[in-house]
């Protein structure tokens, strides 16, 4: 038996990992000396363990304002107590509610106010994005709006090596009242990622770039005559370079 | 929905000290543990009835703190720096002084084992908090973290061996062990330390 054989049968003797029977062959085994020491191990073992557990308990503050966000009611918590998710959720409501009242007064379609939620919404969950997809595949979706882009083949090298996975969910209509807005949906390291795409120069296009500037948009590239950028919470703008202009096509 | 509620309020505040321990950055732990519980809430139909939603919850709280850790961005050490296991450690002289009262020694620690496990790895953290602290099996955290239980044990070994050297380190800098190994011949790995024996 090497060194590291016997290296991992003391661990699992000292985790409690083995049967009675390979314990006792094991406990027979060992010297006086070594059973001294292992016992000394599980102490020390004991100690940290009871140090790393101490003086850590989920302030009520957090734990009251998720369970009303998960009760349907509405959080009464401190600001600074509830980051991202649940501040920013509040933050897009708040938002959301004023363009409304913006646009019940004035009645106009503007683009000046920051777009905040829709397509531009960071706190949607991968299972919404599917729902959102239908189904309905990227390249299909491109086919039937007649989108001259496509998704690049993901097992190609698109310097996007440090994110863990990649799996395009699909594609949908995006949410723009003043012109066309597609939407591509990802999941990058188990978070949802959307690149929403609009005709360049369209009204689509300057939605994208005032929420781009408004910090709701990562980064914005123009590939083959759209403007694509991408919204989530987790960084990828890797995301851009694995949806590409189709080659044009030679009669 | 009240049960998905009261079992996370059950397990809270483990879940949210298993997160204040394996961020890097321990001021994110409000924003993992409501991501993860939000995650939780979302995917609760993939959760099995009758299975163990304990560990349901630590894979995704799990897979949440290895996200918020790679957006902090904070490299380890290399692992070639770390020593082969605990049994070589305790080849040192001073670590089987360490070993005569480990009670008194990590009290003269104080707080020094916080910040030396602060040093581990993500990895190496998440498997320690969940053998020694929460208790689970090697397969049900190899389960957890979705990697083979063979380098669960691997991270446990690095990881406990790295621990024990920072606070080593720590305490002969301050002189907490009774001898000190710089005044003693150190004992080769594979003499099983009889060579520092042979000295007294």
């Amino acid at each position: 038996m090497n060194q590291n054989e016997r290296e991992k049968l003391w661990m699992a003797y000292l985790d409690g990992q083995m049967s009675a029977a390979e314990a006792s062959a094991f406990d027979e085994s060992l010297t006086a000396e070594e059973r001294e020491q292992l016992a000394a191990e599980m102490r020390l073992e004991a100690g940290i363990a009871e140090r790393l557990a101490a003086k850590v308990a989920c302030p009520d503050a957090t734990w009251e304002a998720l369970r009303s966000q998960l009760e349907g009611k509405p959080a009464t918590v401190p600001t600074n107590v509830v980051r991202l998710p649940l501040r920013s959720l509040g933050l897009i409501a708040a938002a959301a509610a004023v363009v409304l009242v913006f646009y019940s007064v004035r009645g106009g379609d503007t683009v000046d106010s920051a777009p905040t939620s829709g397509s531009f919404d960071s706190a949607v969950s991968v299972a919404e994005l599917e729902n959102m997809a239908h189904g309905v595949g990227v390249e299909e979706y491109f086919t039937q709006h007649n989108i001259q882009l496509a998704v690049a083949d993901f097992s190609e090298s698109h310097g996007h090596s440090h994110h863990k996975t990649i799996r395009a969910i699909g594609a949908c209509d995006g949410d723009c009242p003043y012109g066309s807005l597609y939407e591509v949906l990802f999941e990058c390291c188990g978070e949802p990622v959307r690149v929403v795409l609009a005709e360049q120069s369209s009204r689509g296009a300057r939605m994208i770039k005032q929420a781009q500037a408004h910090g709701k948009v990562q980064a914005t590239r123009m590939i083959g005559g759209y403007l694509a950028g991408v919204v989530g919470i987790h960084h990828a703008e890797e995301l851009l370079d694995l949806i590409e202009a189709k080659p044009a096509q030679v009669t | 929905m009240d049960d998905f509620i009261e079992q996370v309020d059950r397990y809270r505040d483990e879940f949210y000290r298993y997160i204040v321990r394996t961020a890097w950055d321990s001021s994110v732990a409000d924003d993992v543990f409501s991501s993860a519980v939000l995650a939780a809430w979302e995917n609760r139909h993939k959760f099995t009835p009758g299975t163990n939603f304990r560990a349901w919850m630590y894979r995704i709280i799990t897979n949440k703190c290895f996200v918020a850790n790679r957006e902090t961005g904070r490299t380890p050490r290399p692992l070639d720096e770390v020593p082969e296991g605990v049994m070589t450690a305790v080849a040192d002289r001073g670590y089987r002084d360490v070993l005569e009262e480990p009670d008194r020694f990590l009290e003269q620690c104080g707080d020094e084992v916080h910040r030396a496990f602060k040093i581990l790895s993500t990895a190496q953290r998440t498997c320690i908090l969940l053998r020694s602290v929460e208790k689970f099996s090697y397969k049900e955290i190899a389960e957890i973290m979705d990697i083979p239980v063979g380098t669960v044990m691997t991270h446990l070994s690095r990881g406990r061996t790295k621990l024990r050297g920072e606070l080593l380190g720590y305490a002969q800098e301050r002189g907490v062990i009774r001898t000190m190994p710089k005044l003693m011949p150190r004992a080769k790995a594979d003499d099983g330390g009889r060579a520092a024996q042979n000295e007294n």
